[in-house]
């Protein structure tokens, strides 16, 4: 048992003389280190395939736990697999690091099974994809209905508020016949006919929201002088010389061929928003010609808009510092209107501003310009609203 | 307008009424402990939400009845979640109105 123990022990240390030892090996052991190497390279083999999957589904896959964890295997197949290359030296000294074969074996099998198995994985693959992608399908569903839901809230508000001033004038008004006030009287009915105008004026602007998505790209091309319609739409403001400058920088051979309808529902928003947000200060409107395409700008000198409300003020119902809703500052339906018209002509609405600098929109209208009495374009290539981006008006 | 309306109206039935224009004037105007409060929640100057929890929270003996044209579930569950008396949707049914405040305060 004991001379057993000693010869094992012998033969683990390599033996008594360790240049014997070598020699041994280097005679002797050819049949090992091939064994090793036919199994690294079996493993090798298993992990090329391995790796070919890999390289073709793991660009595409999103990160994810699952994905990490599979990568991970993938490094310890790696490791184990360069470990057998390197043991070749020891294993010639140390035999019984031969028993290192043994642990080789073991992974190869594995490595072939799960080579073998990337069919199955291809599976997970696809499922992590299709996973991912209905989590981003709920999130952008949420968001929809979460801009649906405060959009129905707003309309909501904004027809039951004057409603609520209808019916309260009313029974006033009934309270106060009783009485035969009939200054009182005439009074609730002015209320009565504000807030009813009030309505109106909310459905015909919902109205025209949806309209808009209902018609959509336009083919209509007008040939009109802008200046002659920039004069018109402005015609129809009341402002104070004394306190609003306005100043309008077209050049007076500017003509257009395109919707002369939305292009006026454009100014007249642009420019009510403007004279609504400047109490104090000046407007300027400006357009140029840059070959067929136009560029128009409504530059005021309000309060601006802070970056983070540049893009929602686009949005349906949305206006800033005005919480209660305060309807004489217009119902936030003008500039999402502005931008759709300008989506639906081909061209796009963006906003330049800084808080207490005042706010710059712009308008670009490619291929719009009527060039020496010929159209630049015959053909519109109205753009429409962008996907996902439009929301419909809903009901 | 509406609000100007139901101050006449109430005026007329032979209440006592203040009216606060904004959330300043209303806080400064619970201080003389009215029976009644009716809270619109949009404010000029911030959520009427804000004055039914500061009755709340110092425990005033005030009847707050809430009235909105809201129809955002959220908001109303976070202002029912503060304890107003009522809540009534706009636009307000005069008649319920008076009778509660009648069964409430005769």
């Amino acid at each position: 048992m004991v001379g057993a123990a000693g010869e094992f022990v012998g033969w683990f240390a390599g033996g008594p003389d360790p240049y014997m030892t070598l020699v041994h090996c280097m005679n002797h052991d050819w049949v090992w280190i091939g064994i090793t190497v036919a199994l690294d390279l079996t493993i090798a083999a298993g992990y090329v395939m391995i790796a070919r999957h890999w390289r073709r589904n793991e660009l595409e896959l999103p990160d994810s736990p699952a994905k990490r964890a599979l990568s991970n295997m993938k490094a310890i197949f790696l490791f184990c697999g360069l470990c057998g290359y390197l043991f070749i030296p020891i294993k010639m000294f140390w035999p019984a690091w031969r028993l290192y074969d043994a642990f080789l074996l073991v992974l190869a099998y594995f490595t072939w099974r799960y080579a073998l198995g990337a069919r199955t994985l291809a599976v997970v693959y696809r499922q992590l994809r299709r996973t991912d992608q209905l989590a981003q399908d709920l999130a952008a569903s949420l968001a929809d209905s979460r801009r649906k839901s405060e959009f129905l809230s707003a309309l909501s508000h904004d027809l039951r508020t004057p409603l609520n001033g209808i019916v309260l004038q009313a029974e006033l008004a009934d309270l106060v016949l009783e009485t035969g006030d009939p200054a009182a009287v005439r009074e609730s009915l002015a209320e009565i006919k504000a807030c009813a105008r009030a309505s109106s004026d909310l459905l015909k602007t919902y109205l025209e929201l949806g309209q808009i998505d209902a018609t959509g790209a336009t083919r209509r091309r007008d040939r009109f002088r802008l200046k002659d319609l920039i004069a018109a739409v402005l015609a129809r403001f009341a402002v104070d010389p004394a306190r609003v400058r306005l100043t309008v920088e077209v050049p007076e051979n500017l003509r257009l061929a395109t919707d002369e309808a939305k292009i006026e529902k454009i100014l007249a928003n642009l420019l009510e928003n403007a004279v609504k947000y400047t109490e104090i200060g000046t407007i300027v409107v400006e357009a140029s010609a840059d070959g067929p395409d136009l560029s128009l700008t409504v530059t005021d000198t309000g309060p601006g808009v802070a970056s983070e409300f540049q893009e929602r003020i686009f949005e349906e119902f949305f206006q800033i510092h005005n919480p209660e809703r305060d309807r004489r500052k217009g119902f936030g339906l003008g500039l999402p209107i502005a931008r759709r018209l300008a989506w639906q002509l081909g061209g796009a609405l963006t906003l330049q501003s800084r808080p207490g600098s005042g706010s710059c929109f712009s308008l670009q209208l490619p291929g719009v310009i009527v060039l020496d009495g010929r159209e630049a374009r015959t053909d519109a290539n109205p753009a429409g609203p962008r996907p996902g981006e439009a929301v419909s008006a809903p009901g | 307008m509406a609000a100007r309306a139901l101050r006449s109206i109430l005026r007329r039935k032979g209440w006592t009424v203040s009216h606060a224009e904004d959330l300043q004037t209303a806080m400064r105007l619970i201080e003389e402990l009215p029976d009644w409060i009716l809270l619109d929640l949009m404010l000029p100057d911030g959520d009427g939400a804000e004055l039914l929890g500061l009755v709340r929270e110092r425990g005033l003996p005030i009847r707050v009845m809430v009235t909105t044209g809201s129809a955002d579930r959220h908001r109303l569950d976070l202002v029912l979640g503060l304890g107003p008396d009522y809540l009534f949707q706009k636009p307000i049914d005069l008649e319920q109105l008076l009778r509660r405040l009648e069964e409430e305060c005769p």
